[in-house]
């Protein structure tokens, strides 16, 4: 009996300590979870929920390059980093004016021997030619003569004589660039002509960069390449980016027009873009390669919207040359392509797809293509 | 009597870990708070070819301020800064004239580009209600 009063008794104080001693464990907890939730709340407020920016600019391709990217932790500095050398190895491989560049040697090459050029040059290339085809002629990878002749956004722009523009003209034909895919190779069939892929190639390195970002982890993205933009997803908080188009006739900064975006490009060509005076005439940079002239077919500006930055960039020059209805002709028989267009009578065509989308300001002319009803906005 | 004791302790570890959670909340927030006070102060960032020349916090401007920012061969560009917290460039030696026709910027995220000099002239903050509501512009 004593023995087991004995462990009754034992068992009674065993039972005790367990009993504090989960009572002083629970009391731990409780700090540690109200630790915890201290840490993670300011943690949450600091830098957790919300993810890091990371803004540079820099020139590159001739004009002003700016990428804003977001992601969590440290993954957008890098990323924007290495955006912005998929760009200056872009413009490395297709300035004209780099003499190390593909495209010089394809041009001093001219006439001669096919040249080995890296596949991206390659494959700019071979899209360029493609538009080419699709434009009939009137989008030319080969107008390297006539743009060297005018210098339009060089010190030494002028107004050349018709005998130089026919001179020029005749060597200006994107049919002689000879691309071939298995051997690598880029050729121009006569002496004199020169590639300028100026219309393509920024285009192509936006969509380079996305490419490089979205790789680092980036959901969020705004690339701006002297005005071509390129959005990866949308804004941090969700909504869509929300990029103008430049008003024709006023500041650079002005808008007439808004377009709410997700994962697209927006390109523009415009004869406000780069120009020179001369005789109280303007001569904008937009050289139509039928005439050797900059373009005269009633547009002011050609907006157009497309997935990819490299089709965005070759249909903005396609759209412009080809004319408000040719144009917009071309765009509606592209799946997930959209234009916006200013003519010089101060219309804005819009492609039927961006009905509901777009918000032009007020006092415009709108006029959805192919829907017959005008609107005053 | 071993009870006390161990309630002793316990209060005392849960005094420290509350002092301690306290105390990194309290510093986070001050760091923020410090933050928020640093880029609300608008300025205005100068970059040649990509490389940063000078920073004028507004705040530092009294009537107009020159700045001759030099760029490549030999050209300067002319930017003046207000007091009351606007930038423009007055003059550039460059061909087309866009930078000096840009006009005057004031709103974070506003630059002024002179492409031929290599010269970008932006203000920098916090994007607060005055910000632009557009992210970037296609031209």
């Amino acid at each position: 009996m004593t023995w087991n009063v004995h462990i009754k008794y034992e068992g009674r104080k065993r039972l005790r300590e367990v009993a504090r001693h989960s009572w002083a464990l629970s009391r731990t907890a409780l700090c540690v979870f109200v630790l915890l939730t201290a840490l993670v709340g300011a943690g949450c407020q600091g830098s957790g929920g919300r993810p890091n920016a990371s803004v540079r600019t820099g020139f590159a391709l001739g004009t002003l390059v700016q990428v804003r990217a977001y992601a969590q932790g440290e993954q957008a500095d890098e990323a924007v980093r290495e955006a912005f050398a998929r760009i200056e190895e872009v413009e490395a491989l297709m300035s004209a004016n780099v003499p190390s560049s593909d495209v010089a040697a394809v041009n001093r090459k001219a006439g001669g021997l096919p040249t080995r050029v890296a596949g991206d040059t390659l494959y700019v290339v071979k899209r360029a030619r493609e538009y080419g085809d699709l434009s009939h002629g009137r989008f030319d990878a080969a107008i390297g003569p006539l743009v060297r002749l005018w210098g339009i956004g060089t010190d030494h722009a002028k107004v050349p004589s018709p005998e130089e523009i026919a001179a020029a003209r005749s060597l200006v034909d994107y049919r002689d660039v000879e691309v071939n895919e298995s051997a690598g190779t880029v050729r121009l069939r006569k002496a004199g002509m020169a590639l300028d892929l100026g219309a393509i190639a920024k285009g192509f390195a936006a969509d380079g960069a996305a490419e490089a970002l979205v790789k680092r982890g980036v959901k969020s993205a705004f690339i701006d390449l002297g005005g071509n933009i390129l959005v990866v997803g949308s804004r941090p908080d969700g909504s869509p980016w929300r990029v103008g188009i430049q008003d024709p006739w006023s500041e650079r900064g002005a808008t007439f027009a808004v377009v709410p975006v997700r994962n697209m490009a927006v390109v523009s060509s415009g004869i406000y873009e780069r120009f020179f005076e001369q005789g109280g005439r303007r001569y904008h940079h937009i050289i139509d390669p039928d005439t050797g002239y900059p373009a005269e077919t009633g547009i002011v500006s050609a907006t157009v919207l497309a997935r990819h930055a490299v089709d965005a960039d070759a249909l903005s020059t396609t759209v412009f040359l080809l004319g408000p209805s040719d144009g917009m002709k071309l765009i509606t028989r592209l799946a997930g392509v959209e234009a916006v267009v200013v003519t010089d009578d101060r219309q804005v065509i819009i492609s039927p797809g961006l009905r509901g989308v777009i918000e032009v300001s007020r006092g415009w002319t709108v006029r959805f293509y192919g829907l017959e009803d005008v609107q005053e906005s | 009597m071993d009870l006390r004791t161990f309630r002793k302790a316990d209060l005392i570890l849960a005094l420290v870990i509350i002092g301690a959670a306290a105390a990194i909340v309290a510093g986070q927030s001050l760091g923020r708070s410090r933050q928020e006070g640093a880029v609300s102060a608008r300025e205005v960032v100068i970059e040649v070819n990509g490389q940063h020349f000078r920073t004028v916090p507004f705040s530092q401007v009294t009537g107009v301020m020159t700045v001759d920012v030099p760029a490549d061969r030999g050209r300067t560009v002319v930017v003046e800064i207000t007091e009351d917290g606007r930038a423009r460039v007055r003059a550039s030696d460059c061909p087309d004239k866009v930078c000096v026709k840009t006009g005057w910027i004031e709103h974070p995220g506003e630059v002024i580009v002179c492409l031929p000099n290599r010269v970008v002239v932006k203000i920098q903050g916090a994007p607060g209600a005055l910000g632009p509501a557009l992210d970037g512009i296609a031209y």
